[in-house]
Formats: structure tokens, C-alpha cells, sequence
């Protein structure tokens, strides 16, 4: 969900890891286009996402 | 560096055990977010429903009680009877709340029972794998509408906001949805306001949170929010159907 | 009031009004013939008192009223009669099945259904048999005068915080009609902590989860296995009865309650044309009072009598090893065995035993 909520459209599904669930986790694939929105955070279900300003 | 978003300190840090997709583990944020805002996890006393979120005992970090299906608004009631001062919500979905235990909510409602029900509306019954629900849509698919609710032998879905907004003891009554960050935030702004109007002594205050259930719809995450926009909003308007503090 | 003075008073109000005196400040109930006066008396005197007496929508929401309040560590009780248990079966299954305690007041009407207003005592196996689904147990007392309705009551309250259990206080129809002089008790002051409850942590202690839900069947094993060790020793020690005449009585008779009231009149007769007849009579229906049955020595034959078909005749054989002949007489729909027809069915088992 953080995949279709950033507005930036930078985080991926990163295809080559896999989580102890057996999903592929998402990643932040381009670190510097952040502008630390939070709508990533916002949308994660799991809370998995911190967002340091 | 200090963290702009963070997990709120009221969320029991372990994973959940919702379905990929699932709005529940926002829906739980959000509460333990107004938790920790409102600074008052040590005095919150949580009531856990069946269904899905039965394990929500596990996830707040407040004192918990699980109570029967249907029942969470009759147990909240003995609890704040029994400490007026403690903040009490349950968190509750379509089976719980308007199924079974529909005399318990109404009941609490409109005796203005000083209680926070959080309402996860997703239309079926996730748990026991995708049952009809009170608030299925007519013509949705579920396990036992295969051919899609027929409303002349299932009848019409319940929408549970707009009945009690015609009870007196109903301080808030407010849809929101989950479906995107700009309804995420207005969820979380009725949330508050509905554990504020509790510590206020208003009244009964329910939030209903329009959610979607990729598992048991049968879609990607993706598709059932989109699928959520299109077919559940229309039938179940967000918006606020009763606002005490407005009227004041 | 004053404690220690002699008042005339209905039973069941008698019983609401030493509840208070035991720290009780929370009902939650719903009207139901006969026990109705039990709710409107907690309805005029908790306010008073700073408690709360709420009347919900159904026995259903009742029980659930209790199990809040009773997780959250109050003295916390319900009144109903018959039907109502019915539908509070879920809820006490949960009760149990959470350790909280709570005092269920069943005022019995006869059965089944809809059934009629009058006394029975129909509801002895859904009381001793757990009143619900799954493996528990409750405390059932049975008072048989106003008296002891009201000394029960701080007994219930007592046992069921020591141990984690939920209270019954098996009553009918006629108790709790009628009126006696009682004395009552003092208030009962200084009640136990309850560091299990969930009433809000404070951030002092960690948080506490009330809820019968395990999910791994080794961990659900092992919480029954626990509580099961609890009921243990509850029959071991908190077994009460009373025992009448019995040391030499051929023919013992079984009764509790009302019928007791009944059989007590009856046995008196008896020994007044010469038959040796005596009387146990449970005060605990569960833990039933095995040991008391053991002790009638003398006896050729037991007569339970009950107002029912026969129920706590069961648990009379089950005491006695099926080793002696237990006789039954009862009455149902609503009727009150009178002792003349008691004295009948003693004088006919003594002639075929004794």
C-alpha cells in the first residue's frame, strides 16, 4: 500500500528479497527523491515504516 | 535525529496477523496514536470483538478485555460504570456490530453510554472466510450469496451511521474511510474527536471505518481500495451524520 | 437498619439488600417474574449508596454488564430467574472461562420454555452442570430461609473473589416471595485487591488481558488444567450442608431450598409416628456435599425430594456409590410438594427398607 500511496512513486516491491512471511518486502528504491511525506508511513498497515525528517 | 512518523508507543510492538492489504493495522494505529496523544493508554481499558481483529488484545497496549460476539458495547458499559474515569472503546466489525450484536449497540447508543465504538465496516465476514454480512452490498458476491444478495430473500444492508444518528444519546456519528492518506487523516481527525467527546463526558461516539478485505473480495490490495471507492462510498456516504459538539 | 436488629423482610430483597452490605455497587439486570423485586429495590438503594444500578436491554447484555465490571474488579451481580439463566449461559461460560468473579442470582420459575411463574427447582443441572459450554464449573449455594439468603450472599461474594469464580445463589420462586424476620449483616468493609484486573494500568504494572480466548490447544490445556486444580480444592474445603436427625435415620431424605422447608416438616412428622427420618440438606450444590452423604451411616435408603423430575437424585446416587437404594418425589409446573405427601412417600419408603 505504501507502493501506491507515494507520491514520488519511489518505493518498490524489491523482487530479490523475501520476507520470514514469504511476501517481497517493499523498499525505498531511490533514497534522495524522499521528500518525507509520511503518506508511506500513513498507508502501512503493519507499521512498519519510520519516517525521519 | 528525531523521527517525524514512528510507531506509536500504545501499538505492542509484534507483527499482526491481518492479510496483506488488510486496513485494520492503520485503523489500530490511529487509535493507539490518539492514545498516546491524548496521553491516556494508562487509564484506556480496550474491549476486543470476534472476527478478524479477535487478537486485538494483542496489539494495544492499554488493559484489554475479549468479549463475546456482539457484546463489546455491554461489556465497555459495565466497565465505565464501574470507572467512570477510564477512557473505554471497543473495536468491533460488521458481524459483531450489526449482526449479533445489534440490541447491544443500539442499546449503548442510545442510553449515551460515555464509550468509543470503533466500527470496521469491509461488508463480509472475514474471519470465518467470507460470509454475507448485515452490510453487504446488494448483488455483492460473498460465500453464502454466491449469486450475489439478492435483497428479495437477504434483504437490504444496514447503514449502521444513519440509524443511530436518529438516537438522542449519540454524540458522534461519523463514516470515514481507509482508502487513501487523505481519508486516513480524516479517519484519525474523527477518532480523536470521538475519544475527546468521550473524556468530555458527550456521549456515545462511534467512528465507522469503510474498509476493504482483499482476501475474502477476491482482489489485490490495489484493486479492492479501488473497489472500495467504487462501490462501498456510494452506498455508505462518508461524512458526519451526528455531531453534538457541531450542534452545541 | 441497624445490624444486629431483627427486620421482617421479602426475600428478595432481603438478598439485594445484604449484597450492598457486602461492597456490591454494581447491577446490571433485566425484569423477569419472580425476581423482579430484586432489581427494583437495587434500583432504589444503589443510587443512594453512590453505586450504579442499570437495567439493560436483555439477560444477554446483563451478563455482559458483569463480565465488564467484573473484569474491571468490582463486586459486581445479576438477578434473573429460569429463561433468563438461559440466555446468560454464554456469558457465564465466558465468566468462567476468564477466572473473573460475579454473583448470578437465579430465582427458579418453573420450566421449561415459557414455562410458569410459580416455583420449581428445574434448574439444578444447568446450575451444577456449568451453565454453559465448555469445561467450568460455578460455586451454587442454596438457601432455604430468608435468613440464610442473606448470610450466603457475603459468602458468595468471598468465595468468588478468593477462588476466580462465578457465583450462583440458586433460589425460587417461593424464597424469594416470601417474608421473614432476618438480622443483617454489618457492612462489609476493606474488600481484596484484584491486581489482575483490567481497569487501566496507570503505567504502574503491566497491562492486563482478561480473555478466555487460547487458540494453541497445549496453552488452553493447561489454563483449564489450573482452574480444574482451583475447583479442587474448592470441593475439598468449602463443601456445606446441613444435616438433620440423620446419625440414626434409616430413611435420609435429600432436599434443598424450599423443598427442604418442606421435607423438614415432613421428617418431624415422620418421627413423631416413629419412623427414624432424617434430613441432609446442600447448602452447596456445587461443591455438592459428598461427605455427608457418606456419613448416614444408618441409613437403609435415601428419598430425594425435589421441585422437578429429578435431577440432584443423580448427584445423591453419585454420593452414595450407587450403593443404596435413593428413592425420588417430586412436583413440577409450579406446585409446592406439601408435607403431607412427603410424610406418604417416607412412611412408603421406610415400609420397604427400614
Amino acid at each position: 500500500m505504501c507502493v501506491i500511496a507515494c507520491p514520488r512513486k519511489i518505493i518498490v516491491l524489491d523482487k530479490s528479497a523475501m520476507n520470514g512471511k514469504g511476501y517481497h518486502p517493499a523498499r525505498l528504491a531511490d533514497p534522495s527523491g524522499c521528500t518525507g511525506c509520511g503518506s508511506c508511513a500513513l498507508m502501512c498497515p503493519d507499521v512498519a515504516i519510520t519516517v525521519i525528517a | 535525529m528525531p523521527a517525524r512518523f514512528e510507531r506509536p508507543k500504545a501499538l505492542v510492538d509484534v507483527p499482526m496477523h491481518y492479510c496483506p492489504g488488510c486496513t485494520h493495522g492503520i485503523i489500530h494505529r490511529l487509535v493507539a496514536e490518539t492514545l498516546d496523544e491524548l496521553g491516556c493508554e494508562g487509564r484506556t481499558v480496550g474491549i476486543a470483538s470476534v472476527g478478524c481483529s479477535v487478537f486485538s488484545y494483542k496489539y494495544f497496549g492499554c488493559d484489554m478485555i475479549q468479549a463475546p460476539h456482539g457484546r463489546a458495547p455491554a461489556v465497555a458499559t459495565g466497565v465505565k460504570r464501574s470507572f467512570p474515569g477510564d477512557v473505554v472503546f471497543t473495536y468491533q466489525g460488521d458481524g459483531d456490530l450489526a449482526a449479533i450484536g445489534t440490541a447491544e449497540t443500539v442499546h449503548a447508543a442510545t442510553r449515551g453510554e460515555n464509550i468509543t465504538v470503533i466500527f470496521i465496516n469491509n461488508a463480509i465476514y472475514g474471519m470465518t472466510g467470507g460470509q454475507m454480512a448485515p452490510t453487504t452490498l446488494p448483488g455483492q458476491i460473498t460465500q453464502t450469496s454466491p449469486y450475489g444478495r439478492d435483497v428479495r430473500e437477504a434483504g437490504y444492508p444496514i447503514r449502521v451511521c444513519e440509524m443511530l444518528s436518529t438516537l438522542d444519546g449519540v454524540a458522534l456519528a461519523q463514516r470515514v474511510s481507509a482508502d487513501s492518506v487523505k481519508e486516513v487523516r480524516n479517519a484519525k481527525k474523527a477518532i480523536r474527536k470521538a475519544f475527546e467527546y468521550q473524556i468530555a463526558g458527550r456521549g456515545f461516539t462511534l467512528v465507522e471505518v469503510v474498509s476493504a478485505c482483499p482476501t475474502n473480495w477476491g482482489m489485490s490490495p490495489r484493486d479492492s481500495l479501488q473497489w472500495l471507492r467504487d462501490n462501498m462510498i456510494p452506498y455508505y456516504p462518508l461524512g458526519v451524520y451526528k455531531d453534538k459538539g457541531a450542534e452545541e | 437498619m441497624t445490624a444486629s436488629e431483627k427486620v421482617l423482610m421479602k426475600g428478595n430483597e432481603a438478598l439485594a439488600e445484604a449484597a450492598i452490605l457486602a461492597g456490591c455497587r454494581h447491577f446490571f439486570g433485566y425484569p423477569i417474574t419472580p425476581q423482579t423485586e430484586v432489581a427494583a429495590y437495587m434500583s432504589k438503594r444503589l443510587p443512594k449508596v453512590g453505586g450504579c444500578y442499570l437495567q439493560a436491554e436483555s439477560e444477554v447484555a446483563s451478563v455482559n454488564m458483569v463480565l465488564g465490571a467484573g473484569a474491571a474488579g468490582v463486586r459486581v451481580m445479576t438477578s434473573t430467574s429460569s429463561p433468563g439463566v438461559s440466555l446468560m449461559a454464554e456469558g457465564i461460560s465466558y465468566i468462567a472461562g476468564c477466572d473473573v468473579p460475579c454473583l448470578i442470582i437465579n430465582v427458579q420459575r418453573a420450566g421449561p420454555g415459557l414455562g410458569g411463574i410459580q416455583p420449581a427447582q428445574g434448574d439444578y443441572w444447568q446450575a451444577t452442570r456449568g451453565c454453559g459450554h465448555g469445561d467450568f464449573r460455578l460455586i451454587v449455594l442454596a438457601p432455604s430461609t430468608v435468613q440464610e439468603m442473606v448470610d450466603l450472599v457475603s459468602v458468595a461474594f468471598d468465595l468468588g473473589d478468593r477462588y476466580r469464580v462465578p457465583v450462583m445463589i440458586l433460589s425460587d420462586g417461593l424464597l424469594g416471595q416470601m417474608m421473614e424476620p432476618v438480622v443483617l449483616p454489618e457492612p462489609q468493609g476493606g474488600l481484596p485487591p484484584k491486581p489482575w484486573s483490567a481497569c487501566g494500568h496507570g503505567g504502574a504494572r503491566e497491562r492486563n488481558v482478561v480473555n478466555s480466548l487460547y487458540i494453541e490447544p497445549p496453552e488452553l490445556e493447561e489454563i483449564i488444567a489450573r482452574r480444574f486444580d482451583r475447583y479442587a480444592g474448592i470441593e475439598a474445603s468449602e463443601q456445606r450442608c446441613e444435616s438433620y436427625l440423620t446419625e440414626d435415620a434409616d430413611v435420609v431424605l435429600a432436599a434443598y431450598g424450599a423443598s427442604a422447608r418442606v421435607c423438614r416438616s415432613a421428617v418431624d412428622a415422620a418421627r413423631g409416628k416413629g419412623i427414624r427420618a432424617g434430613m441432609v440438606r446442600p447448602i452447596t450444590l456445587w461443591p455438592f456435599p459428598v461427605s455427608a452423604f457418606g456419613q448416614c451411616k444408618a441409613a437403609k435408603a435415601f428419598l430425594t425430594v425435589e421441585m422437578s423430575t429429578g435431577q440432584m437424585v443423580e448427584d445423591v446416587r453419585l454420593a452414595v456409590n450407587c450403593g443404596r437404594p435413593v428413592e425420588f418425589f417430586g412436583r413440577t409446573g409450579g406446585i409446592v410438594p406439601s408435607p403431607a405427601e412427603v410424610l406418604a412417600r417416607i412412611e412408603d419408603v421406610a415400609g420397604r427398607y427400614a
